[in-house]
């Protein structure tokens, strides 16, 4: 579904990804793991193009988005909820899930009965309706960026570093949730630094470590993989 | 307390002018955190623009349209390839090259027009009415009232269409409005039009009410709606009204109470004082960022 061949990104003088090359197949889930700094969002966001590669392909069904737009990438079907939430602060709940529908043509209706799902999925925004965001709590607004980014109808969701700052319950509802998005078809892109838990619910994963993959493998394996628990799973 | 009252009154038109203006420093700053200085030239090249199709013969709305068109197309024009090949740089060169992008519009239109000021072909005569002791100007309520429909529009239009929502979203998170599938430059160049139709409107009634135009009659115009929109809170459409009402209403006191030599100068007094004593302005919030 998604392939990427030697993809490099720089920020001025500091090479971010060296020459990357990753796949991901309809249907599964596949983490990125690696520590703080490795390149896991810049990956993340040069899919969904905020970040401009140096070199390097991206083909998505087929066809080459290395340089579409954002704005573009996301209506082909490329979803993402971005490190940091990236909430809209100033807007409702509800307002949000609109937004996340902005890059679609579908009715208000359509809408409606998407955003209706979405509590179907995330219950605790269904009783924030109509909150600001900024309202929110951290695992709140992280289920409302995942809900927006569900909301544009994705073929791909990238989600980045969706545990980050929450109380590890909500980190475990947040992860459920992921793995009930991918049962029912979704194919799902994790980048993140808890590698067990991403892990866990994965069927392949591949370990960035200073903008290169140094493994790549089943995460089952990975999982037990001596070095891989060494550097990320703590022994 | 008449006094008072009377200076409020007589504040509002020239109020209402900056507020206009102010929007699109406001608008362009909340959603590229960038000052237009060369935004007051806007204002000046819609009255000179309206005065060119007027003395084509084209009727008033005729001319007003024409202008919008023109001038917004040319704010548009200006950021794609003035400011855009510099986004990525420091904040300090757009900054820059927009006060360069002012001195050559004044100049331009300097050398195709004239320095002098030029007599503008309609204007709206002053009325005055007296509403017991206080004297108001029909006009002037015109323009306040106008000003009052046109924030009450944009709001409507950031509030209730898609393009609006999408510059609103892009205000707030620019990357996050991005991955929702927002254009981020048709929205910005959206922006930049918005904020010279407005600037084109102040500047022709600034035309009809005074009855003359200058080449650099945005540069005044444009520095006080700089600091009525930083007073009110930059990036906020109500700010910006409200800042610009209160700087016209400030300034018309000065001058009753016998001040008028410091008029000029008391917009930049406020711009120092909200500086320094609440940064966001009136409206403007710290915003709160959950790490």
């Amino acid at each position: 579904m998604l392939l990427v061949e030697n993809l490099s990104v720089n920020y001025g003088a500091i090479q971010a990804l060296k020459s990357v090359n990753f796949e991901i197949f309809q249907g599964e889930i596949v983490s990125l793991v690696g520590s703080n700094g490795a390149g896991k969002t810049t990956f993340l966001r040069t899919l969904s193009g905020l970040v401009k590669a140096k070199s390097g392909k991206i083909f998505f069904s087929k066809s080459n988005i290395s340089n579409i737009e954002s704005h573009e990438i996301v209506k082909l079907g490329i979803s993402q909820s971005p490190e940091g939430r990236m909430v809209f602060p100033d807007m409702t709940v509800k307002e949000n899930l609109f937004m996340g529908a902005f890059c679609t043509k579908n009715s208000s209706q359509e809408i409606q009965k998407d955003i209706d799902k979405m509590i179907d999925w995330f219950p605790r925004l269904g009783e924030r309706m109509n909150q600001k965001s900024i309202l929110l709590s951290g695992g709140e607004q992280q289920m409302l960026a995942i809900a927006r980014a569900l909301m544009a109808r994705p073929k791909l969701l990238l989600l980045d570093e969706p545990s980050l700052g929450i109380a590890p319950l909500v980190v475990q509802q947040i992860f459920k949730i992921i793995s009930e998005l991918n049962r029912g078809g979704m194919t799902i892109l994790l980048a993140e630094q808890n590698a067990r838990l991403a892990l866990k619910i994965s069927h392949r994963a591949y370990v960035l470590e200073l903008g290169t993959v140094i493994k790549k493998g089943e995460a089952q394996s990975l999982l037990h993989d001596d070095d891989v628990q060494r550097a990320y799973l703590g022994g | 307390m008449l006094d008072f009252t009377q200076a409020i009154i007589d504040g509002i038109a020239i109020g209402s002018l900056y507020a206009l203006i102010a929007i699109g420093y406001s608008m362009v700053f909340g959603v590229l955190q960038f000052v237009n200085f060369a935004h007051g030239e806007l204002f000046m090249l819609g009255a000179y623009f309206v005065m060119l199709f007027l003395t084509m013969g084209a009727p008033l709305w005729v001319a007003i349209l024409f202008s919008l068109l023109s001038v917004g197309t040319i704010a548009v024009v200006i950021e794609r390839i003035a400011y855009k090949p510099l986004r990525k740089h420091s904040r300090l060169a757009p900054l820059i090259t927009a006060v360069a992008m002012s001195l050559f519009l004044q100049n331009i239109i300097q050398v195709l027009f004239s320095p002098n000021s030029l007599s503008f072909p309609i204007n709206i005569p002053g009325n005055i009415v007296t509403l017991g002791e206080l004297f108001v100007r029909i006009r002037d309520i015109g323009i306040f009232s106008l000003t009052l429909l046109l924030a009450f529009l944009l709001e409507l239009f950031l509030f209730k269409t898609k393009a609006g929502t999408g510059i609103r979203a892009l205000a707030m998170h620019a990357d996050a409005s991005k991955l929702c599938g927002v254009p981020f430059n048709r929205t910005v160049s959206l922006t930049f039009f918005i904020g010279a139709v407005l600037a084109v409107i102040a500047g022709t009634i600034q035309g009809m009410a005074t009855n003359q135009i200058f080449p650099l009659m945005g540069v005044n115009a444009g520095l006080k709606a700089f600091a009525a929109a930083v007073l009110g809170g930059i990036g906020e459409i109500r700010g910006a009204v409200l800042g610009g009402l209160v700087l016209g209403i400030s300034e018309s006191m000065l001058v009753s109470y016998g001040l008028s030599t410091y008029k000029d100068g008391f917009a930049f007094v406020i711009l120092i004082l909200v500086l320094l004593i609440r940064p966001q302005g009136i409206l403007g919030r710290t915003q709160l960022v959950k790490v």
